[in-house]
């Protein structure tokens, strides 16, 4: 259906991204940062992979199922990754370079409500601070 | 499933297979080696992903599409693995309104989670109690 070399192309570079984002899971001293490396290069790479595979049948059933794969892959992913990241923010894993949590509680306490909304973290006051 | 593509041959899946290989052996790493449970979780969710891009460059080599269909379903147990995984460890116990006033207003937070490795673990059987005992009480509510 389409020629090999632009199949070729397009898996290597869906391999390239998929790499990147394995180094990126490998080398980043954080969570949060091999969160983000994960949920955006991997399924970028994965994406363009199975794009490739579609293409390179010579059946519509393939594309559409290669095609189905990465939309399933494009919803869930951020989902998961955002579901990881907000276990980990709410059991305080600070970020490595800097601790960014706890923020500056008083000014916290001075505008705090009464009831909490559930996008707002738990922030203990003086909290030993863990090195995740 | 008839021949696919003639040019495919030219293709070096084996130079990608191995790319991807190592890929997963750092995802690998991660898991065996990540600080907190939140990165082995990541770690799995990337090895799940890698391990469906080596299928489908496998699809491509040996000429089977129906394998795709095995794509789909492992991606949909991936991300409910994960999605469970990540309720079970961080999203157990959710803080009640009351409990979180307390723990804003004034109160220098005497009862709270602080967080940290020993906490996390601790906190296991009550994230798993919580649940339970709350379902027994709607049952209980909705029977009376």
């Amino acid at each position: 259906m389409v020629h090999p070399v632009l199949v070729q192309s397009i898996l290597w570079i869906g391999v390239f991204f998929t790499v990147v984002g394995a180094l990126g899971v490998f080398r980043f001293g954080d969570v949060y940062l091999r969160i983000q490396a994960s949920s955006k290069a991997l399924t970028f790479g994965f994406g363009f992979i199975m794009l490739g595979v579609g293409l390179a049948g010579d059946d519509w059933r393939q594309l559409g199922k290669s095609l189905l794969a990465v939309l399933f892959m494009y919803l869930t992913s951020p989902l998961a990754a955002q579901l990881i990241a907000h276990a980990a923010l709410y059991h305080m894993v600070v970020t490595k370079d800097e601790p960014t949590m706890p923020p500056d509680l008083d000014a916290l306490a001075a505008t705090a409500p009464t009831t909490r909304d559930t996008d707002s973290r738990p922030v203990p006051p003086d909290a030993p601070i863990p090195r995740g | 499933m008839p021949e696919v593509l003639p040019g495919l041959s030219s293709i070096p899946f084996g130079v990608m297979h191995l790319l991807l290989g190592l890929a997963m052996a750092a995802m690998v790493f991660r898991f065996v080696a990540g600080p907190t449970e939140y990165d082995r979780l990541s770690a799995f969710e990337c090895f799940v992903i890698t391990l469906l891009s080596f299928i489908a460059l496998q699809v491509l080599e040996s000429d089977k599409a129906w394998v795709l269909d095995f794509i789909l379903v492992m991606s949909i147990v991936g991300y409910l693995s994960t999605v469970a995984l990540a309720q079970f460890q961080g999203l157990g116990e959710l803080p009640d309104p009351e409990r979180a006033s307390e723990m804003f207003g004034g109160r220098a937070g005497d009862d709270v989670n602080r967080g940290g490795d020993d906490d996390i673990s601790a906190g296991d059987p009550e994230d798993a109690a919580a649940p339970a005992q709350s379902a027994e009480a709607g049952d209980q509510g909705g029977r009376s």
